[in-house]
């Protein structure tokens, strides 16, 4: 098992390394010169070479790529072309508030809509089970932003009930939370729902009730273990999700996080800023996919023994 | 949810499988909710326009911000414009920028995934080590990125919606190739000298279609969310092209005192993800009844 | 025959729902099971074997199947009319069923001897350390070493898997075993082993057991009595000697092929011209009309009750004894 976790970082490397150089290149190529940009419309031609050459923009694209992947592994992000602040600097400040936002929506989603996608799964085809997926269905067709824009229309703006924008206290983290949960729960609990009635049609399941086992025992101590593998994996994907997702629920909220320093620094091509931030939201996401297939392991023991197994 | 149900002991007299699929389509409530919301849609979005009388971009800054009435059944946004009129106009960037993402998407998936699965090997191995870097950056963080290269406008955010989608069609793609491929080895060792890439691709095209014609009626619903989402940010369509997203962008500034302008292109993106959503589920019943709710 | 049996099923009457269509699944079913003997129901995939030995155990998938009439009693207790709870305590200690395919039908994230622990434990009020004893005594008696009681079922081969199952259902000695095709997921090779353990150990703990099965090499080695089932009925049901020597309906004498002999290794079932009924859309008269080569104009109109041919042997075909006329 020591040796999986280890392979498993170690594979975690050439991952991070293609991400890194696929950011890199991705903002190479985008059109626009950053030194045009920081010097102004006035800027003399002269004036943008002489910056160009200053921040290493006239060297070739190899050098350019390797000297940001060896700055990159000592966490040198450079500067912010506007505000010369080390990027790295303002990541660590924002960082542990767009993780917190990740994680608790996250938190919500998985606590809310799973229990409703296994409510609804042993339910089947009664009036809960109805309920509960016409509410899903609703939920997932919602833009989580709109969501919230709605929520702030409503307890901020009419009931003055939660602070609209900015960061401080809990408070500011009630409505973004509950925007990524409401849009989040819906996909999670017909997840849920679709993976604990495949596991429920299963031999095993059959076998386990002609056992004379009890309806709970059956559905918790068989079903639900199986079932919640595949919910364990989506727990990841959603992760995934709402990392994404908290760029634009950020904006709405004016969080001051990753999301809106990237979206801010998109707007001004801002490059090292953006690099940055997909690339620790990127780190972020694989160790969080680490975690989950490690968790993955523990729980079934059919992967297990593969990795035990393995080289 | 639906009222069919499904039982798997005995067999049922053998159909055509089409036409069985299109019963079982037509029977599925949610299915038919979804297909009759999204043809009145479709027609709402492509007539409409004509019928409001009045015009998507045209300011008029004398009517500007009317709250809905009889006159502006929607109102009118910060420069006067008919917000019913700018809601079905955008519809149409919203469904065709979604429809045609998705199918750039798939239509690259389906070959890449194609390529792979049929030729294994080291090309597979690059390949698939490319997909697992692309598919460790959150979607929407790479869609966000690459619109951020490429540039705002139809075309482009088309390309960037279509290009984060591609891994996932790749993969499912491949594995039921590969899954057809193996078997086929199985039965090549018996009998030599058939036209294997024929009976590949002829055996696992179909196979494949049925998780691929779900997966790609959800598809554009999640496009039409990461457009709304993408123009909301400012990428994506800019305004003053009439994008639901980009509305939302504009009619952020005014939600304390016009929430009308907030309030109902969300409510169409939602209508059309829903119909989409309930179409895609009906399909995936009417596809595959074991998968059933 | 009112008399008490061991196992007496009557007038058995199946249906599912699906797609808002009726499914006859089983159809006014008798049989009739004495202690220690061994019951074959015999006929093509989707003749309604494995929901009649489901309904036994009354582990039919709830919503979409409804016994809609007849009982089916063990030692007189009706087990359609008995309490959940009372079946909690029938299933697993007094009838356990063996599944058709070992490869599903353990939990893949439980260990096997936990498999078999649990229905001991659940029935016999024993304790982990002694449920777990009697787990590892099981395994060795279905012979597999006790020290992979640790283990995971993708440890084992299908085989192996079956013979878990198998120590599994006879954990708690029961009276009554449901063999639904216990074999016909494994190898050929590995088929005769499992089938020689089961009758081995049913005789050594003198279970009764109903057996499905299409294979008539099986039938001929293990059964005692014979049902031939089609669309949901009993078409034939005798003594082995009885349905081997002396088939009497047209449909087991299809299946039989030319030559029913019971020394003759007639594994595989015979192919008869058509298809089964659809369950939706039964036939009005005889159910095997559409496909009797010797079908009257009455066959196909007309229902006729299973009449005794000769002691303990019925048939439902009315013409059976006039069929070469």
């Amino acid at each position: 098992m020591g040796r999986y976790i280890r392979n498993r970082l170690l594979w975690m490397i050439p991952v991070l390394i293609g991400v890194a150089v696929m950011i890199f290149s991705i903002m190479y190529f985008v059109p626009g010169d950053p030194a045009a940009i920081i010097l102004g419309k006035e800027a003399e031609e002269w004036e943008i070479l002489a910056l160009r050459q200053e921040m290493g923009l006239e060297d070739p694209f190899l050098v350019q790529l390797g000297r940001f992947l060896w700055n990159a592994l000592h966490l040198n992000f450079g500067e912010s072309y506007f505000t010369g602040i080390p990027v790295i600097q303002e990541i660590a400040m924002r960082m542990p508030r767009t993780t917190l936002l990740g994680f608790l929506s996250m938190f919500f989603t998985m606590l809310v809509g799973v229990p409703l996608g296994i409510y609804a799964a042993t339910h089947r085809g009664q009036l809960g089970d109805s309920a509960v997926m016409a509410l899903a269905l609703f939920g997932v067709s919602f833009p989580a932003f709109w969501m919230a824009l709605m929520l702030v229309l409503v307890f901020s703006l009419r009931l003055h009930w939660l602070p609209a924008t900015g960061i401080g206290s809990w408070k500011h983290y009630v409505l973004p939370v509950l925007a990524s949960t409401i849009s989040g729960v819906g996909t999670q609990a017909r997840l849920a729902r679709s993976s604990m009635l495949e596991v429920i049609r299963s031999d095993y399941i059959t076998t386990a009730r002609s056992k004379g086992l009890k309806e709970r025992e059956v559905i918790y101590k068989h079903a639900l273990p199986n079932a919640l593998l595949p919910i364990l994996t989506s727990a990841g994907a959603r992760l995934a999700h709402i990392f994404g997702g908290s760029t634009v629920i950020e904006t709405v909220f004016s969080i001051p996080g990753i999301g809106t320093y990237m979206i801010n620094a998109v707007n001004n091509r801002d490059y090292p800023i953006v690099r940055a931030s997909v690339l620790v939201l990127a780190i972020l996401f694989s160790l969080v996919m680490l975690l989950v297939d490690l968790a993955y392991a523990f729980v079934d023991p059919r992967i297990k023994a593969r990795y035990a197994g393995a080289k | 949810m639906t009222v069919a149900k499904s039982v798997t002991a005995p067999k049922i007299k053998k159909q055509s499988q089409a036409k069985e699929i299109f019963k079982r389509f037509v029977k599925n409530r949610s299915a038919v909710i979804g297909m009759i919301i999204l043809a009145i849609l479709l027609f709402a979005i492509i007539i409409g326009p004509y019928l409001t009388g009045y015009s998507a971009t045209k300011i008029d800054i004398r009517s500007r911000l009317q709250f809905p009435s009889a006159k502006h059944w929607f109102g009118t946004d910060d420069n006067g414009r008919d917000v019913l009129t700018r809601c079905l106009v955008g519809g149409r960037w919203s469904l065709g920028c979604g429809i045609l993402a998705t199918i750039i998407s798939a239509g690259g998936g389906i070959i890449l995934g194609s390529l792979t699965g049929y030729l294994g090997g080291k090309f597979d191995m690059v390949v698939m080590r490319f997909l697992d870097i692309i598919q460790s950056i959150p979607g929407l963080l790479l869609t966000i990125v690459i619109s951020a290269a490429l540039g705002t406008g139809f075309d482009k955010t088309i390309l960037a919606l279509a290009l984060g989608g591609i891994a996932g069609y790749t993969r499912m793609m491949r594995s039921s190739i590969m899954r057809v491929r193996d078997e086929e080895f199985l039965e090549a060792a018996e009998a030599v000298g058939c036209n294997s890439v024929q009976r590949i691709f002829g055996q696992a095209l179909p196979n494949s279609m049925a998780p691929m014609i779900v997966s790609i009626t959800q598809g554009v619903a999640d496009r039409i969310l990461g457009l709304a989402s993408l123009s909301y940010i400012g990428l994506g369509i800019q305004p003053p092209d009439p994008e639901w997203g980009a509305m939302l962008n504009v009619g952020k500034q005014y939600i304390r005192t016009y929430p009308y302008l907030i309030i109902l292109p969300g409510i169409m993106i939602a209508i059309t993800v829903l119909s989409l959503n309930l179409m895609g589920d009906g399909l995936r019943d009417a596809l595959d009844p074991k998968l059933k709710d | 025959m009112t008399e008490q049996r061991f196992l007496k099923i009557r007038d058995l009457t199946i249906q599912y729902t699906s797609g808002g269509q009726i499914i006859k699944a089983v159809n006014g079913v008798n049989l009739d099971l004495d202690e220690g003997k061994t019951l074959a129901l015999v006929g093509e995939t989707g003749a309604g074997k494995t929901t009649i030995a489901k309904s036994i155990l009354q582990i039919l998938p709830h919503p979409q199947s409804k016994v809609v009439s007849g009982s089916i009693e063990l030692n007189g207790e009706d087990m359609i009319k008995a309490s959940e709870e009372r079946l909690r305590q029938i299933r697993g200690s007094e009838i356990a069923m063996i599944f058709q395919d070992p490869m599903t039908s353990l939990n893949p994230v439980m260990t096997v001897g936990d498999q078999i622990a649990e229905v001991i434990e659940h029935h016999q009020d024993s304790t982990d350390k002694s449920a777990i004893d009697r787990a590892r005594e099981m395994l060795e008696l279905v012979g597999i070493p006790g020290d992979r009681i640790k283990e995971y079922p993708h440890q084992f081969s299908g085989g192996m898997k079956q013979r878990v199952v198998i120590a599994m259902a006879l954990a708690c000695n029961p009276k009554l075993l449901l063999a639904d095709e216990p074999t016909s997921a494994l190898d050929v090779t590995i088929q005769a082993q499992v089938l020689e353990m089961i009758a081995k150990l049913r005789d050594q703990f003198n279970t009764s057991m109903v057996l499905i099965t299409h294979d008539l090499g099986i039938v001929a080695e293990a059964a005692d009595t014979v049902a031939i089932i089609y669309a949901g009925e009993v078409l034939e049901y005798g003594n082995k000697e009885q349905i081997f020597h002396r088939p009497q309906h047209p449909y087991t004498k299809g299946l039989f092929g030319a030559i029913p002999n019971l020394y003759v290794k007639a594994r595989r079932l015979h192919n008869i011209e058509g298809l089964p009924p659809d369950p939706t859309n039964l036939p009005v008269g005889c159910c095997f009309a559409p496909r009797c080569p010797y079908a009257r104009e009455d066959c196909k109109t007309t229902k006729f009750e299973a009449h005794e041919v000769e002691p303990g042997h019925l048939c439902s075909c009315a013409y059976a004894e006039h069929l070469e006329d």
